[in-house]
């Protein structure tokens, strides 16, 4: 078989609608420009320039939000900015333990800038800079006692590590790259491998163990996304949703929306998991005890807590700043979480403890910051 | 920026949106994905267009800013959703013997770096020196980049489509 035949069929494939928007691109293009330019004229030598955009930056904020801002009645939440390192001006909070006590986060790494990123973990809002070697550390998950899970690109591949004991370490993976993507509080990891062929499996590393992989049993391509404290892992297999009731025992879909049974999970907690179903990737929530799928609506949900309690984003893009608000599903109802500063392209919530009473995310703002952020509600 | 720089860009955009749809949508296979890496391409375009605008292969250097962005692999809970999974298509009548889900599903198995060359290579008939230039490596590494994936995509397929046809 030629290039020709391989690839052909491809260049006719449909592109389904795009949530992309050219007045809203410019709009915050033209935001940042105006902020660079008055950084620019400010003055001339290097580290004037940068003493000057300190400011200027601090200046084109705005004050704290006071606590009520956005907050939805019955819910009291308070947000704060969660700390980056010195001379780090975008990062954002990706997950939170289910106690509430670590969250994980990153800065990006650029291929562009050459900037390696960094991963971070918060205990109790204090920020330690995770060591991970290699490109773009991403931290996925972390665990009620703060072991962090991810992955990061070394040597032209992808690994798979862990944040234990106070170590990086690499989590063995038998094939050709690996990603970590959920803990529990035994301290099993779940995830991704790569094995010759690119044939990927949902694996688990067992607590203490980050020699050894165990492969889950699974139809096709399959991945793991997340474990429950109780050892249930969720991931995808066969391109439908999935679930294993234990790493040790044949796994089963997820019940699906009417019109196509592909999807894929983005996580879980207790008895609920939040992923996609169907053509268009829809929003949907699963009722594991009673083996149900609701579609969601009202919010374009990230993470749940063990009650069914959703966060994420509001779900359709706004003409004007701010474009999307960081949300909760409160009796069936979308409600905007507060909101750091009033002048914001879009805030959203990543990650959210087991009780809902602790939620992380970030905020992006149109002149290029964005700041990690922490609800207490 | 200029009045006229910025017609320019506005008809620039729009008429390589649909391209830069294409090319983020075949990369990453992911809808949510797809609109963070198109969204973010065009407001850094937008920034750096009094420049870009002057420049000699404008496509080239605009895909190039999405490629990157692509490649830094920015790990989102939208963009992990999907991975190694093969991609939703819309609803859309299908030729009894469509090879598109099985090239798409193999395509979406391969690494992103070489995924990015295939698609670069053979969907966008670049040559390899300015697949390397748009990369940042040396041309040895698209070839053997090429190579590679080629060989898995073959073999994805030849294994696929038994199955899939009976």
């Amino acid at each position: 078989m030629n290039t020709d035949e391989i690839f052909a069929p491809l260049r006719e494939r449909p592109v389904p609608p795009l949530d992309v928007d050219l007045g809203r691109a410019m709009a915050t293009g033209r935001r940042r420009v105006r902020v660079r330019r008055t950084v620019a004229v400010a003055g001339t030598a290097a580290f004037t320039t940068l003493a000057v955009a300190v400011g200027v930056m601090a200046g084109t904020r705005e004050k704290p939000a006071p606590p009520s801002l956005g907050a939805p009645p019955g819910l009291s939440c308070r947000v704060s900015a969660l700390p980056l390192p010195p001379g780090e001006t975008q990062g954002g909070a990706l997950a939170v333990d289910p106690s509430g006590r670590y969250a994980v986060g990153a800065v990006a790494g650029s291929e562009e800038t050459g900037e390696q990123g960094k991963a971070l973990l918060w205990d109790n809002g204090r920020l330690r800079v995770l060591d991970v070697p290699g490109f773009a550390p991403t931290p996925l998950a972390v665990s009620s006692t703060g072991v962090v899970v991810g992955g990061v690109t070394r040597d032209h591949r992808l690994h798979a590590w862990a944040y234990v004991g106070g170590k990086v370490v690499t989590l063995a993976d038998d094939g050709e790259g690996a990603t970590a993507n959920g803990v529990n509080g035994r301290g099993d990891m779940v995830g991704v491998v790569n094995r010759p062929g690119d044939i990927s499996h949902a694996v688990m590393w067992p607590a203490g163990r980050p020699e050894a992989v165990h492969s889950l049993s699974a139809p096709g391509v399959a991945g793991a996304t997340a474990i429950s404290e109780a050892g249930v892992v969720v991931g995808f297999a066969d391109s439908r949703p999935y679930v294993w009731d234990s790493a040790f025992k044949a796994g089963r879909p997820l019940p699906a929306l009417s019109g196509g049974s592909e999807g894929g999970v983005l996580g879980l907690a207790g008895g609920w998991v939040v992923g996609t179903s169907g053509p268009g990737d829809r929003p949907v929530v699963w009722n594991l005890a009673r083996d149900r799928v609701e579609p969601v609506t009202a919010i374009k949900p990230a993470a749940v807590t063990t009650t069914g309690t959703l966060v994420g984003t509001s779900a359709a893009a706004g003409s004007a700043p701010p474009y999307r608000d960081a949300s909760i599903l409160v009796g069936g109802k979308a409600r905007e979480l507060p909101h750091l500063t009033e002048r914001r392209d879009t805030d959203e919530a990543a990650g959210v403890s087991a009780d809902g009473r602790v939620i992380v995310g970030r905020q992006a703002t149109g002149e290029g910051a964005e700041t990690p952020l922490l609800w207490r509600c | 920026m200029r009045a006229e720089w910025e017609r320019e860009y506005v008809d620039y955009a729009t008429a390589g949106m649909e391209r830069l749809k294409r090319l983020a949508y075949t990369l990453c296979g992911d809808v949510h994905h797809a609109s963070d890496l198109v969204q973010g391409t065009l407001v850094r375009l937008y920034e750096r267009w009094p420049r870009v605008r002057g420049v000699e292969h404008v496509d080239a250097y605009v895909h190039k800013m999405l490629l990157r962005q692509f490649l830094a692999e920015r790990r989102r809970p939208w963009s992990r959703i999907r991975l190694g999974a093969t991609v939703p298509e819309t609803p859309a009548p299908e030729r009894a013997d469509d090879d598109r889900p099985i090239l798409v599903a193999a395509l979406r198995r391969l690494p992103p770096r070489q995924r990015a060359v295939l698609v670069l290579r053979f969907l966008y008939d670049l040559p390899v020196g300015e697949v390397a230039a748009m990369l940042g490596c040396g041309e040895g590494t698209v070839k053997s980049q090429t190579s590679r994936g080629l060989a898995t995509m073959r073999r994805l397929m030849d294994a696929d489509q038994p199955i899939l046809r009976s």
